[in-house]
Parts: structure tokens; sequence; C-alpha cells
């Protein structure tokens, strides 16, 4: 069974590199292009990952993943979360919400097929 | 490999542990509270036993509990370390070992014999608290004890973890990673361990388990992995979207500690990870921690991070262990990170050993270089010529008034004076290795002449110039075996004198104000100053109507062809007396005094400078140039209008309140032409050995400390220069060498000065 | 929601048919647990889980526990299940005929 992840970033650009790697690795992706498009997304089909930016406009990663720490449908789900630069805040922030998994950008597409991987083999 | 070779490593475990725990009893004999000695014995059979567990080798954990018990007192301070406790605890030791080599041969039942032993040994223990130790056997005793043991410590998250470590391998799973490596040999030997220990919340973050082990499965092959589900709850009321479960996983790769750590980089909170190494690793780490070429002072963790041996995420772990509160304030003792490292399982005892031992022969290699002596030297001697330059180059940017570079100047003068004391560090060593020489001597002759000698050393410590300790050795020798011989009394005699039948010679050794002091001291028969006298006398050293104080008869023992004793023993210096001891003495600038109780003992002081190159100096001058005279050789100053001395122009010596000596106008000696002449001239009596001499000059400065320069090669045959040395205002100023001025000064006198016997028949025509 | 229960001669079999994950286990439990009442046998055919998880994997765990008081028995593990199984080294502790022992370990 094709493992689904969600991409959730407001750059168009990011969006279509990760989810061109992860497709090329075998997975099915779909994307969004903030927390309220993301939500609005998902319907009640298996996600197997979650992957999102922490800053975006309309709703912002951590208010998105407090959102998916609620969802009977998804509240499990693993999520990992993209930041720049680590900031040191954000992240405390992200942690306090549940964030397990965190990806620094830049990053090279192999570096997040790692880090997906250790969360869902495709 | 089979069951039987991982028995055999268990062996060897347990037999380097117990010699291990042998060292450490002794060691306590010494040292009954040292703290480290008796957790090295806990670990000992801590470590023993968790071990036995496993393999089910029920009487080596039987009879290692209560010991471990007893131990564990001893580190809570319940106990105290006894001597009888030592003897106990050694037969513990003693015992376990052939408990081991009894488990070793496979045989279930304890010999009736060896069962008796232990019971014996262990009734030796004041235990009063029987019952308890009782249970816990029974306890221990059942029939998966190393099941048992092993839920022991899963439920007790702060227990130590080292019960873990051995637990950590319950029977099953080794014999499931013996059996499935049979097929293929020496795969045991590849294979990590790796523990994890899921907490409750990991499934509900989104991290599975399996994900993890999947992935891990891409970096290796899972040869063979434990499940444990015994925490898994009952079906009614069981919450199953918390996680119960742990696992060890047999792990077959090349990867590297951190690349394995990586695997679980994202459940770092929510799963206690253990990576033990493979064998096959652990050879790898050992030998590059052979090959290793540490940089001086280098920190276990990063010596150990650098091999690969733990990861940098472990190191800050035991760091955050080692200071909790993240200040390095705390005046507790800290745990080392070592034993941190080995009680969290991050890293086995023998890889941090083997790299302790490494940082100390760094250490040691540290502490002491073996340098040519002469290389050191020729270090000496530029930095000689640094201080000249330096001193030059203050000159110079004074001349120019280059205001400027005066901070550079006295930045650059600070550092080479520093260097300069660095550089004459270097060259010290200390006495007590030729002190420590003279045992050897003490012993022959005490046995040789029927004494009862015993030799005290103090202050072996004490440092100074290398070759000054070189120098000494001759003139040392010469006063330890003179004590020997003739201080020393047969012990008939002392006991007849109220004495101990052993006599003492002590060499004491200590520094005072840039010096070293040496004292050679015997509680012997003592010196008789009549004695001395009447010899000098009837040798013509001193006329009968002389009065001399006690001191200056002591010093008469210095001239030559004085002996007290008639006869000397065949022992006693080759011909060489105690005049030869004070001109080398006084030759290394340093100076000897003697006291003497009669009956009571006898005791040589010996003064000498730390280092030949720099000297008290008393600093004169003549003309514009400045000289310095070794200030041990300088007698006393008069000054030129003075009544007390005249001098004979015609013969050339000078009358000093009526003894007579030959001088040396250095102003007219060293050419110093220009410059005013000052009508107040001085006049320095220096005394070499017993000749003695005036310099006549312009002026007096006093007294300094000098560093000397020697003078090159090329100004070897120059007269009675010895060095130079660089003053505080950057001229140069000559050391004289007294005894060739003083010789030369003789030489152009009429006077004979051979001895004192002439000055005092010249004096009386 | 797929889990269906017969009862015939104080035997329950239970076909499990959806996934067998942490959203679903708590679910099973509560509906298996109504079904324990005066049976002795119980029969879980696994041939329709299409996907298990740890959380699934823990309920197979708590139920193959129940063995103390009943017979409880394993059937037509499904390909997820016998990953799961294999991948955590119990394949032989959930048994069926079906395991087949393979590489797929790794």
């Amino acid at each position: 069974m094709t493992k689904k992840i969600l991409v959730v970033d407001d750059s168009a650009s990011i969006r279509q590199v990760v989810s061109i790697a992860l497709r090329g690795a075998g997975y099915e992706v779909v994307d969004a292009c903030d927390g309220k498009d993301a939500l609005s997304k998902m319907t009640g089909d298996k996600l197997n990952l979650i992957i999102s930016d922490v800053n975006m406009p309309n709703m912002d990663g951590i208010t998105f993943l407090k959102e998916v720490k609620k969802h009977p449908r998804y509240k499990f789900t693993p999520v990992i979360m993209l930041t720049t630069e680590a900031s040191q805040e954000k992240m405390a922030e992200g942690r306090a919400a549940g964030a397990k998994a965190w990806v620094v950008k830049p990053f090279q597409p192999a570096q997040m097929l790692n880090a997906v991987a250790k969360l869902c083999l495709p | 490999m089979s069951i039987d070779d991982i028995k055999v490593v268990f062996a060897q475990e347990a037999d380097e542990l117990l010699v291990e725990m042998e060292d450490a009893l002794l060691a306590l004999e010494d040292n009954p509270s040292d703290k480290e000695l008796i957790n090295s014995l806990f670990r000992a059979m801590h470590t023993i036993k968790g071990a036995a567990g496993i393999f089910n080798f029920i009487h080596i954990v039987e009879f290692t509990h209560p010991i471990e018990s007893e131990v564990e007192r001893l580190r809570t301070g319940e106990l105290l370390v006894t001597t009888d406790l030592i003897a106990t605890l050694l037969k513990c030791k003693d015992h376990t070992v052939a408990l081991v080599e009894h488990a070793m041969n496979d045989e279930q039942e304890l010999t009736v014999e060896l069962k008796n032993q232990g019971d014996a040994i262990l009734k030796e223990f004041d235990f009063d608290d029987v019952a308890s130790l009782v249970s816990g056997q029974s306890h221990i005793a059942g029939e998966d004890a190393g099941f048992e043991l092993f839920d022991e410590s899963a439920d007790d998250t702060t227990s130590d973890s080292l019960a873990l470590v051995q637990s950590a391998n319950p029977p099953d799973l080794i014999e499931r990673i013996a059996q499935s490596s049979q097929d293929t040999l020496e795969v045991e030997s590849e294979c990590w361990i790796i523990s994890l220990n899921f907490k409750e919340n990991a499934l509900r973050n989104g991290l599975d388990p399996l994900s993890f082990i999947r992935y891990l499965g891409k970096l290796g092959k899972i040869t063979n992995i434990l499940t444990i589900t015994n925490d898994v709850p009952d079906l009614d009321g069981g919450d199953f979207e918390g996680c119960y479960l742990s696992y060890h996983i047999a792990f077959q790769s090349d990867s590297s500690r951190e690349e394995i750590e990586d695997v679980f980089e994202f459940a770092q909170d929510d799963c206690d990870i253990t990576i033990v190494p493979s064998r096959a690793k652990v050879t790898e780490y050992m030998n590059m921690l052979d090959v290793l070429t540490l940089k001086d002072s280098e920190r276990l963790g990063e010596i150990l991070l650098n091999i690969g041996a733990i990861t940098r995420n472990e190191l800050d772990k035991a760091l955050c262990i080692q200071n909790p509160d993240g200040d390095n304030k705390s005046t507790e003792a800290k745990k080392r990170i070592g034993d941190i490292l080995v009680e969290q399982n991050i890293v086995g005892k023998p890889v941090v050993e083997q790299a302790q031992k490494k940082q100390q022969q760094v250490r040691e290699q540290t502490q002491s270089i073996r340098v040519d002596s002469d290389k050191l030297g020729q270090l000496i001697n530029l930095v000689g010529e640094l201080v000249t330059s330096s001193a030059a180059m203050k000159i110079m940017v004074e001349k120019h008034h280059l205001r400027e570079a005066n901070d550079v100047v006295a930045g650059v003068e600070h550092l080479v004076e520093e260097i300069r004391d660095t550089a004459l560090q270097l060259r010290m060593v200390q006495i007590g290795e030729t002190f420590s020489r003279f045992r050897r001597v003490t012993r022959d002759v005490s046995t040789e002449l029927g004494k009862k000698i015993k030799l005290v050393i103090s202050g072996g410590e004490s440092e100074l110039d290398k070759t000054v300790v070189e120098k000494i050795n001759d003139p040392l020798t010469h006063l330890v075996r003179n004590a020997l011989d003739h201080g020393i009394e047969l012990p008939e005699e002392r006991i007849a004198n109220g004495k101990p039948a052993e006599g003492t010679v002590t060499l004491n050794a200590y520094h005072d104000s840039g010096h070293i002091v040496i004292e050679v001291i015997d509680d012997g028969a003592g010196l008789d100053p009549e004695r001395i006298r009447a010899k000098a006398e009837r040798i013509g050293l001193v006329e009968p109507e002389q009065t001399l104080t006690r001191a200056e008869v002591f010093r008469l023992i210095f001239e030559a062809g004085l002996s007290t004793k008639s006869e000397a023993s065949n022992l006693s210096g080759r011909g060489v007396g105690m005049d030869v001891v004070r001109r080398n003495i006084e030759s290394l600038r340093g100076s000897i005094e003697l006291d003497s109780e009669l009956g009571t003992g006898t005791r040589i002081i010996i003064n000498l400078p730390l280092t030949l190159a720099i000297i008290e100096g008393f600093m004169v001058g003549a003309g514009t140039e400045r000289y310095v005279i070794p200030l041990s050789m300088v007698e006393e100053c008069v000054e030129m209008d003075s009544d007390e001395w005249t001098e004979d122009k015609k013969q050339n010596f000078i009358n000093l309140r009526g003894e007579v000596m030959p001088f040396l106008r250095l102003r007219e000696f060293f050419k110093c032409t220009d410059g005013a002449t000052t009508e107040r001239e001085s006049l320095v009596v220096v005394r070499f050995g017993r000749y003695k001499a005036g310099f006549v000059v312009d002026q007096l400065f006093g007294e300094q400390q000098t560093v000397i320069k020697p003078l090159g090669s090329i100004f070897q045959h120059l007269k009675g220069v010895s060095g130079a040395t660089i003053l505080g205002t950057g001229e140069i100023a000559l050391i004289l060498d007294v005894q060739g001025l003083v010789q030369i000064a003789s030489a152009e006198s009429k006077i004979a000065t051979h001895n004192s016997q002439d000055h005092q028949e010249l004096h009386n025509t | 929601m797929g889990l269906e229960t017969k009862v015939t001669d104080k035997t329950l079999t239970v076909l499990l048919d959806d996934e067998l994950t942490i959203y679903t286990a708590n679910l099973f439990r509560d509906l298996l647990a109504e079904q324990l009442k005066s049976i002795t046998h119980i029969i879980i055919n696994l041939s329709k889980v299409t996907e298990m998880d740890t959380a699934g994997f823990q309920l197979l765990v708590a139920i193959k526990n129940l063995s103390s008081k009943y017979e409880v028995e394993f059937v037509e593990h499904s390909a997820a299940v016998i990953d799961v199984l294999e991948l955590y080294g119990l394949s032989g502790d959930f048994g069926d005929s079906v395991i087949v022992l393979g590489e797929s370990v790794s």
C-alpha cells in the first residue's frame, strides 16, 4: 500500500521540490499552501505523514500542528516540522505542541527523504 | 559462535573484574576511605552477579549477591573498611574465582566442599539483616534468574543502570544470537546490540517503533530481535494508544555509532536507547586508541567522541549528568565522565580504561620529555643573547626617543624575562635522586665497618640546576663518607655513650633566598676543636698566640693537610681532603660551613646558587665600566681614605690592618682610561680558597642578581673575565674571574702568597 | 466499521475487517470485551487486516494473553500482520500455518 504524505508549505518551489523527491521515492503526495488549506484537504483519507513549514500565512505551522493533534482521524499521524536556521523559540513552542521531528532548511532532498524514511518507509 | 564461546567471554570478564577487586582491596589497606576503590569493589561484584544471572550460574549469583550488599553498605558509609573485612573480601574474591571455574565445567551441582567453603566465608560477615538477604537469595535463585533481574531493573528506571547492562542480554537472546549465528561463523562478534525502551507516549506522538526498526534494516542486517511484551496491559481496560514495548536487537552493520544513533533521532524524547557496540567495533575502538595521537590535555569525552565510541549527543547527556545544575562552581567532587559513560552503558569499560590509559600516557609524556642537556644549555645561551638584544633595543629606542615604541619594548622586555626564567627552570632537577644514591653507600659502609647507620633524606624535592647537581655529587660523596667513616661510632661505643646503637646520617635540602642549602648531619662523635687547633698549630696554619672563634676553628678543617683521624680508612675519599671539597663548592660559587658538638654530632651546611646561570653579584665600577664580582667571594669593602690600608707601590701589595695581600687596580688592569678618576677609591677584598687579594675600584654599586652570559669562544683566552651580564640600564658588565685575577695579582706583586706562613714572614720583615 | 463477530457453541469468531492501528485498537478492544461473556474459545481471523501498527500489535498481544482463561487462536494472517510479527521476531508466537519465514525482516 502506497504511503501518503501531506506537504504543507507556503513556498510553491519548496512544495514542488519536496513533492518530486517524495514521489520519486515512491510516496503519494498531497500538498497545501498553509495550515488552513491543509486542514481542508484532510478529509478522512489515510495520511502516513505530514510535513509542515512553521512560518506560513493564514495558519502557521504550530497552530496547524495543534489542530492536527486534536483531529480524531489524524491526531497520531507523525509530523515533520520544517524550520529555518533552527529558531530556538519556535522549536520550543513546536516541541510543546508535540512536534518530534525537525528538518532544518535549507535541506537537500536526500536529507528530507532520510527523515521521512525514519518515520515511514515507502 | 556458540553459547560456550560466550561463556568464555564471561569467564574472561569475571577474571578481569576479580583481579581489579583484589587490587582495590590491597590498595584499601592503605586508603581505607577511598571511595573510588570501594566503588570498584562494588562494580566487580555487581557486574559478575549480573552476568552470572544471564547464564543461569545460580551458585555465583547466590554467593556474590550478599557480598554486593555488604560492599554497598561500605559505599553508603554504613560499614567501615577494616583489616578483617578486607581479609574476608579477599577470600570472597578467591572463592568467586573457584565458582567461575566450576561454572565453566558445565556442572550443575556445586561440590560439597565448594558449598561449605562459600557458606563459611559468608558467615564471616557480621550480617544483622540475614532475613532480607535470605529472601533476596530466594528471589534471584528462581528458575528465570536472568529475566527476574531484567524485570527488576526495567521497572525501576532510577536503579543502577549497570543492572540493565547485564540483564539487557537475557539468556533467551544470547541463545538466539548464538543459534542464529552458528551457521555463519564470527557473525556474533560483528553484531551491535541495540536496546530500545519506548515510553508510553511514543505512539501518540506519531513515533511507531516499527518505522524505526524498518529503517534500521536499511543500514544493515537485523540478525535477531527480542520484543519484550510483558508490559502490554490486559485487554480489559488497557489503553492501546500507549506504548509498552521494549526491544533488544542484534544488528549486523558496518555503520558507525553515530549513524545508528541517528536512526532514532526523532525518538530521542520518547525512547531510552542503548547501543552496545559489536565486539568487532570494540576491537576497532581499541585499535584506534592505540594509534591515536592525542593532543595534550585532550578530555576523555573528546577522545571517545573522536574514535566514534560515543556520539556528541551521548557526551552531552553524560556531561549533563555530571553537572546537572549547569554551573561549574559546585565544589562537590564530580563523577568522572568515563564512569558516567560506563554506568549509562554507552561505552564499555575496557574502552574507557584504554582511553584513560592513553590519556595518562600523554600526560606522563608531557610531564617529562628527555632532552639533550646540551640543547638546553644552547637554549639558555640563546636566551642570554636575547636578553642582550632586548637590552640593546631598549637603548636604541631611548637614544632615538622613539616614544611610540616604548610599549612594545616594555612588552618584549617582559616576555624576555619570562623566557629567561622559564628556560632556567627547564634545567632544574630535584636533588632527591642524588641523595638516594647514598642509600647504597650507607648500606655498604655499615656492613663493612660493622656499624649500624640509618640514612634519612628530606627535602629531596628541592630543585636546582642540573649542572650544579652534577658538580655537587663528588663533594657530597666525600662529606657523606666522612660522616659514615669518621662521624658515626661503632654500636658498642655509642651504647657506652648513652646513644642509640643505630647512628643517623641526615641529608637535607631546602631553598633559601635564591640559594639551595644542603645539609649533611650526623649524630656521631663530633669534632674536638682543641685537637683541630693543635693540629693546625703543628702544621703551621695558626700561630699559638692567635685567638680564634669557635667557627674559625672549625673553618680550619677545610684547610689543606688537616685531618682529625691519624689514619684514614680505606673507604674515605681517595686522598681527597676537605680542602678539595671546599674548593669544589666555591668554584660553584657556593660556600660551606661546619658546626660540631663533641659527642653529639656534626652538621655541614653547603650553600649553593640554584643555577650557574644566575649569581648574586657585587657590582663595582672602574672608569666608565662596570664589573661584577661573585658576592660569595667578597670578604669586605674598605674606603680609600680609610687609614686602615696602605698601598706599597714598590712591591705592589696592600697592607690592610697589618695583613698584606696582592692587589689589582681594575682601572689600570682593564685599561679603562676614559672617565675621570674618582678621588674616592675603594678596596674590595676577595677571597678564593685561602688566597686573598684586593681589587681597587672607583665606585661601589652593591649587590645584585646577575644573569651570567658566557663569553663566546673568541674571548676564551681573555684573562680575568669569566662572563658578562646585561645590566638593567642595557649596559654590559664583565663578571670577574676572581681565581684568575688573584693569581695574576700574586704574580705581579713581589710577595708569594702560597700559604699564610709566607705572609707572616713577609709581614714580620 | 469492520468487526464481525459470530458466536457458535461457546466459540467467538472475530473477523477484523479494517486497519488494526492506533486509531482502531481501543475501539476493537471495547467491541471484543463486550463479547467475552459465556464463551470458551476465541478465533481471531486476521485475513482482512489491511494495515497493522504497533498499537494494533499490542492489542493482539493482549488478546493472546487471554489464553489463561480462553482458548485463543489466530488464523489467516494477512500480509500486513505477518510483516509486523516477523519484524518483531514473534511470528511463531501468534501461530498460523500461513506464516512463511522469509527475508521480509530486512
